[in-house]
């Protein structure tokens, strides 16, 4: 199996506009054909499914790990970080490679490209898996290994994701920070990590509610489904096109105006290394920020083309927000579990000491921020799989309060962030929101007290369930 | 004079900002300080160590060791603790933890420096530091030191305000000094085998800086200072 790179950019395509032209289109058949040839593969070999799979994540022991696979190769994805997409985006390219040289041995064409699961929340039918993930066989009547059993119940037979789990709007304009209580984009500034502190927006957003939408929210790692896993994900062929299409989104953000990815050395220098031998990728953020040149050469069908006039004001906005660090002004005073039903907790906010901003109020000072923090969130299980943060919305019916609704909340990673191993320190997660926009519409409308506030967290299906997730504090500050 | 008038402002603008930004300076400044006391003691220390075998640093001599090797390894957790205090709060926070953080790591060096000085007086001082060396080395290739050393980062939920804002953040000190012991242990027994001489102490404290950066498949390049502190030691 050789494997002879493009010298020309490819298109990686939506995989609901390619089963339109045929439920088994070519670039599906042979993804699936690909697919059967990396699983007959030995897991020592690079390029073997499971090997590819365990890269981003393993429950397999370390002394268990074949002989030749080294410390560095498995268990190895980047998360609630800055390296959260860059880390994506190459191993998507090294998973691409190896997937089309098997594509090439039995015959397929040497252009192939991974498609992306573009679940848009308008139309409707992109909300399913796409059918050839469900069908029991391949058209040439081998199995399909595009099914996998392990998945939510119902998502196998057609039951859609939610659409308000793949809502692409609202993004921060700010790709990182190096503070955790800021929203971001693309995740907090951290050094390499398995292990990062706070979720940038995109990674909750529809990265991890699909997660769990697709792998369901049953906990035990026998049984439950393999994308709600960290270590298990890979093994799930919709995982591949569901971080194509989360890659694909972090293109639409940087070509809306005012967003641009960072620019430390830290970040673009950082190195990462996938596979072994001649199966080897190894990249820099650097190298993999313009898809179109070399090594990656590829590009996504429908991203928007970038407006630029509003580009300087966002970065302006932007800059202003970076110059120091948001202030404390309330917290909650004990952890807070989340019951079947979730919690609502009522926090008394004090009087900064740098500066009067509560009493002069958030309208008369249009610079002023304020966010919302989920702290040290833990989990000994899936819970709800997705919960949604509300301020101030009335006790009688929570749910129906959307104009109240600050963000959301995916238990995907928590389980992984709340366990203490080589590679956890079992801190929990942060999640943050800015709420700066509802505040002045409470205060314009009468209706906000500064002194106090109350969050619920309520499951998004409030059938759901839940238990096993704590949220250590829930904070305000102000910036 | 004029141009002078105009930096001024914007070099106390710039300080500020930092300060806003990085509110654990205070202590890289008291560590600092510790280092130069320690630095400008070495030669009693030095000449103590011959004569006796192995010294016995009084509770504060340890302790300043202790503020110097150690404090700038928790900056991250530092920082964290004041961000997400109230503002009013965010340096005695910081000073709440380390009264719990160093307190511990203190009474954890009074026990080693008496193991080993009990040990001196059995064997000789160059066999307490090679076994001292030896274990510390082992130490940096076990699986379980890795464990410890992510556990170094954890951060915990703590009140904004109120007497159990700081009686949660100096037991949150005494936990991370406990977790960081477990990590560290190595070169702390090293380090006072080695009567905590300077030159030892700057090669550890490298070390240990240097593996909280490294990548968690990377090899800690303790066992490397240990093994150069050592030679080093016997040589003398």
């Amino acid at each position: 199996m050789g494997h002879e790179e493009p010298s020309v950019v490819l298109e990686r395509r939506d995989v609901w506009g390619l089963t339109r032209e045929s439920e088994w289109h070519p670039l599906i058949e042979w993804y699936a054909r690909g697919i059967s040839a990396l699983q007959a593969i030995g897991v020592s070999d690079p390029r073997s499914w499971l090997n590819l799979a365990n890269i981003h994540g393993t429950f397999t022991p370390r002394s268990e790990w074949p002989p030749d696979v080294g410390d560095r190769e498995w268990n190895a994805c980047q998360h609630r970080s800055w390296f959260f997409l860059p880390w994506h985006r190459m191993y998507l390219h090294h998973f691409e490679k190896i997937v089309r040289a098997a594509i090439v041995a039995e015959g397929g064409p040497s252009a192939w490209t991974l498609p992306f699961w573009n679940y848009d929340p308008t139309d409707p039918e992109t909300l399913a898996l796409p059918p050839a993930c469900c069908a029991e066989t391949m058209p040439d009547g081998r199995p399909n290994p595009l099914l996998v059993e392990r998945r939510a119940s119902g998502i196998n037979s057609g039951t859609p994701v939610p659409a308000e789990d793949v809502e692409t709007t609202g993004w921060p304009d700010v790709f990182t920070a190096d503070s955790t209580v800021i929203p971001t984009f693309g995740g907090p500034k951290t050094g390499w990590t398995h292990n990062g502190p706070a979720f940038g927006s995109l990674e909750i957003e529809p990265h991890g509610l699909v997660h769990v939408d697709v792998g369901g929210r049953d906990g035990n790692p026998s049984t439950g489904g393999f994308m709600s896993f960290f270590e298990l994900a890979g093994r799930d062929p919709v995982f591949w096109m569901h971080h194509a299409n989360v890659d694909r989104l972090w293109e639409v953000w940087r070509n809306q105006p005012g967003h641009s990815n960072p620019t430390d050395a830290d970040w673009l220098e950082a190195p990462y290394s996938f596979g072994s031998g001649t199966w080897q990728t190894m990249l820099t953020v650097a190298e993999v920020l313009d898809m179109t040149a070399p090594p990656l050469l590829c590009r996504y069908q429908d991203v928007p083309v970038p407006a630029a006039e509003e580009e300087e004001i966002a970065r302006e906005e932007v800059k202003m927000s970076a110059e120091r660090p948001p202030e404390l002004v309330g917290a909650s005073e004990v952890p807070v579990p989340l019951s079947d039903s979730g919690a609502t907790v009522r926090i008394m906010v004090g009087r900064p000491a740098a500066r009067a901003m509560i009493a002069e109020g958030i309208s008369a000072a249009p610079e002023r921020r304020v966010f919302l923090t989920l702290e040290n969130v833990t989990a000994t299980d899936l819970g709800a799989g997705s919960y949604t943060v509300y301020v101030n919305a009335p006790d009688a019916d929570v749910a129906a309060a959307e104009d109240r609704q600050v963000g959301r909340m995916s238990t995907f990673g928590l389980m992984e962030a709340s366990r203490a191993d080589d590679v956890h320190s079992g801190s929990g997660a942060t999640y943050s929101f800015e709420i700066t926009d509802l505040v002045r519409r409470l205060e314009e409308a009468g209706e906000w007290d500064p002194e106090s506030l109350r969050v619920s967290v309520v499951p998004t299906d409030r059938e759901a369930g839940g238990g096993g997730v704590r949220i250590g504090r829930i904070g305000i500050y102000y910036g | 004079v004029r141009d002078l008038a105009a930096v001024r402002p914007f070099a106390w603008a710039r300080l500020r900002t930092f300060a806003w930004r990085h509110p654990e300076w205070w202590v890289v400044a008291v560590s600092a300080g510790a280092w130069i006391a320690l630095a400008a003691s070495d030669e009693d220390r030095s000449a103590h160590h011959v004569a006796d075998g192995v010294a016995s640093p009084t509770v504060a001599a340890t302790a300043l060791m202790v503020v110097a090797m150690m404090s700038p390894l928790v900056l991250p957790t530092l920082r964290h603790i004041a961000l997400t205090s109230l503002h009013s709060n965010r340096h005695s926070m910081q000073g709440v933890f380390l009264v719990g953080f160093v307190g511990v790591w203190t009474l954890l060096t009074l026990a080693l420096v008496a193991a080993t000085g009990a040990a001196a007086a059995i064997i000789s001082r160059a066999l307490v530091v090679a076994v001292a060396g030896v274990a510390a080395t082992a130490w940096q290739f076990a699986r379980r030191k890795r464990r410890a050393l992510r556990r170094c980062t954890r951060t915990i939920p703590l009140p904004a305000s109120g007497w159990r804002a700081y009686r949660d953040c100096a037991r949150f000190g005494s936990v991370s000094a406990a977790s960081c012991a477990a990590t560290c242990w190595g070169f702390m027994a090293v380090a006072t085998a080695a009567g905590h001489r300077i030159g030892v102490m700057a090669l550890l404290f490298a070390a240990q800086l240097r593996e909280r950066a490294a990548r968690w498949y990377e090899p800690l390049p303790g066992a490397v200072a240990v093994a150069v502190a050592g030679a080093w030691l016997l040589a003398s």
